[in-house]
């Protein structure tokens, strides 16, 4: 413990004398460390991103999607569906499920009539698919017994609406000639651009003006992946059992089904940055060495004389090293900060076709640790030679003048 | 007790193209605990190689030499470091302090090859020694800012810091004029005398030499008792 921490006060009251050199030294360090750091974080930033927008239009791993169609006669009744899904979902214990219908139509907004998207579905929905709310809440189970149907919008039916807050209750008048509450609004990029309205099943078919006998909803449920292909028979196999004369069909929908890492098209750019980043290391690594062999040699007598003081070959050997590698560490640590500080900053924003759902990410804490373990090696195998020159000298020129 | 013995020491080095160089001969010499002995020569007598044989700075090339009664020829270089931090105080003639560290931190600096109980204290130790050399409130000064004999002052304290059992003094007064270098001897001596640690002192001054209770003469590699001050000078 005391060898260790003396080797630090040592090493650190060096850096301290030769600030300016080590400065300079260590700006091509810096700057490579903030370069690397920055091109794993925006990697990590955009895949990251990406899966969230996929997990907000596809559903998290693992989601699944039921079908059942009536293959001769009458449709199939919708509310029978649900209930034999929610039925089921009890059974095997699946806690998300929401059935899900997009549906076009004409809706009146205000004084706008317009072409819109709407969405029936359930309250696990929002979990399911990772929707971020801007404002207001989400549907719960109660919804369904409200006598003025609640409907979530995006903000772009809220223009059209003439409101800026859900605290205002805007309306939307139903075909039926019932009135339904914005309750809340949807953020993102998915849902922007166009008039989207959420709203339950019910709602959302007379929303729309489509006739209910001819809505068919997929059920959608979300299961561990550990025991998803389980899940996935067990049900197709009981909502065939329940609805013997319909065409049942299943399929995973998630990302994780069918995106490969080893696909991810950010990783081409990626590997460019970290290239890149890694001959900026390099030659920052070569100038220190360079400086540090330099300044090792002036530095004779005093090794001399800590030598003449009792310190051991290793013991110089380790210091010389140290300096180099708190040097990078800091250096590093200052990349960092600086990286972080631009994104911070959002500037990330304006150079990331991110398409954010939400807010910015946070920046990946693994992205700065690849950085400063970069750092600190970079730090060690630069010491190396300059701490070989160290212990070379010989004392007894060192301190003979 | 003796501190330090050698018998029979030569040391020579090697040369290309050329016969061994004999620097040291026969170097019979006995250094107890709390001794004033003083070694005087001309330049290229072989003080200063001597000198790095007394601190474990180098090693003869026959005899025997023993500290503490321990051979230091059978001694490990890790080992010869580790009695050099513990019991070996040296001050220089040129100082040889560390430019950039102030007076506090060259005084520090021993303390951290030393035990952990120097490493953990040594603000208090270095802080001590200096208010004992009357540099107190010089101790956050850079050491290229103060005089001459200041410097030399520093680089007792930071000799006699850890308390070392032998003190090595090459020439501590030849960069200084009469007047201070009497009074950085006085100083020697009397911290010296209050850690009982044992001074050799190397020189070319007669003077200096003459204040020694053993004096030895160093000529062409060969050490001899002076009993006299016309001997050393002699």
């Amino acid at each position: 413990m005391r060898v260790i921490a003396a080797t630090f006060v040592e090493a650190i009251a060096q850096l301290r004398i030769h600030r300016v050199r080590v400065m300079l030294s260590l700006v091509g360090v810096a700057v490579a460390v903030a370069a690397l750091t920055a091109s794993v974080a925006m990697g990590d930033i955009v895949r990251q991103t990406s899966i969230e927008s996929m997990e907000e239009s596809s559903g998290r791993p693992a989601t699944f999607g039921f079908s059942a169609y009536a293959m001769q006669g009458d449709p199939l009744d919708a509310d029978a569906l649900v209930e034999e899904a929610e039925a089921i979902a009890e059974r095997y214990d699946i806690r998300y499920m929401s059935p899900v219908m997009w549906l076009g139509g004409v809706v009146q907004l205000g004084d706008v009539r317009t072409d819109a998207q709407v969405l029936g579905v359930g309250p696990d929905y929002q979990t399911m698919h990772r929707i971020e709310l801007a404002e207001g809440r989400w549907f719960v189970d109660s919804d369904a017994e409200r006598l003025a149907p609640p409907v979530i919008v995006n903000r772009d039916v809220m223009d059209m609406l003439g409101a800026s807050s859900v605290d205002q209750h805007p309306t939307i008048a139903m075909p039926d000639g019932s009135t339904a509450v914005v309750v809340g609004v949807v953020e993102g990029a998915m849902y922007s651009g166009f008039p989207y309205l959420f709203a339950l099943p019910d709602t959302a078919a007379a929303l729309s003006g489509a006739d209910p006998a001819y809505v068919q909803p997929t059920i959608e449920m979300w299961v561990p992946e550990e025991s998803a292909d389980a899940v996935q028979t067990m049900v197709t196999r009981d909502l065939r059992g329940a609805f013997p004369d319909a065409q049942v069909d299943s399929y995973r929908q998630d990302y994780a089904a069918y995106f490969d890492p080893a696909n991810d098209p950010t990783a081409f750019v990626q590997q460019i940055l970290l290239g890149i980043s890694g001959v900026v290391l390099l030659l920052g690594a070569l100038s220190l060495v360079n400086i540090a062999v330099i300044t090792v040699r002036h530095r004779v007598r005093e090794l001399g004389i800590r030598r003449a003081f009792g310190a051991s070959l290793s013991r110089v050997f380790v210091g010389v090293m140290l300096e180099s590698v708190v040097g990078t560490v800091v250096a590093g640590v200052v990349g960092i900060m600086l990286v972080v500080l631009a994104y911070r900053l959002l500037l990330v924003e304006q150079v990331l076709p991110l398409g954010l759902p939400g807010d910015l990410p946070a920046f990946p804490v693994w992205a700065a640790v690849v950085g400063l373990v970069v750092a600190t090696a970079v730090g060690a195998i630069a010491g190396i030679i300059p701490a070989v020159v160290a212990v070379r000298s010989k004392v007894i020129d060192a301190i003979r003048f | 007790m003796t501190l330090l013995t050698l018998e029979d020491v030569t040391r020579h080095v090697t040369l290309p193209d050329a016969p061994p160089l004999q620097i040291l001969r026969g170097i019979d010499l006995a250094v107890d605990a709390g001794d004033r002995v003083s070694i005087v020569g001309r330049s290229g007598s072989g003080k200063s190689t001597l000198l790095n044989i007394l601190g474990l700075l180098d090693q003869p090339t026959t005899g025997r030499m023993r500290f503490d009664d321990e051979p230091v020829l059978l001694m490990s270089a890790r080992r010869r470091d580790r009695l050099r931090a513990l019991s070996v105080g040296f001050v220089f003639q040129q100082f040889h302090l560390i430019e950039g560290l102030t007076a506090l931190e060259n005084v520090q600096m021993p303390l951290l090859y030393g035990s952990g109980t120097h490493f953990w204290r040594r603000d208090r130790l270095a802080r001590d020694m200096l208010d004992r050399v009357s540099l107190g409130h010089r101790a956050d000064s850079q050491v290229t800012t103060l005089s001459g004999g200041e410097q030399q002052r520093v680089a007792i304290a930071r000799a006699l810091v850890r308390s070392p059992r032998l003190i090595l003094a090459d020439e501590p007064t030849g960069a200084l004029d009469l007047e201070t270098g009497a009074q950085i001897m006085d100083l020697l001596e009397s911290v010296a005398r209050d850690s009982h640690a044992a001074l050799v002192t190397i020189t070319h001054d007669v003077n200096v030499a003459a204040r020694a209770e053993r004096m030895h003469r160093l000529d062409a590699g060969v050490l001899s008792p002076a009993e006299q001050v016309a001997e050393v000078a002699a």
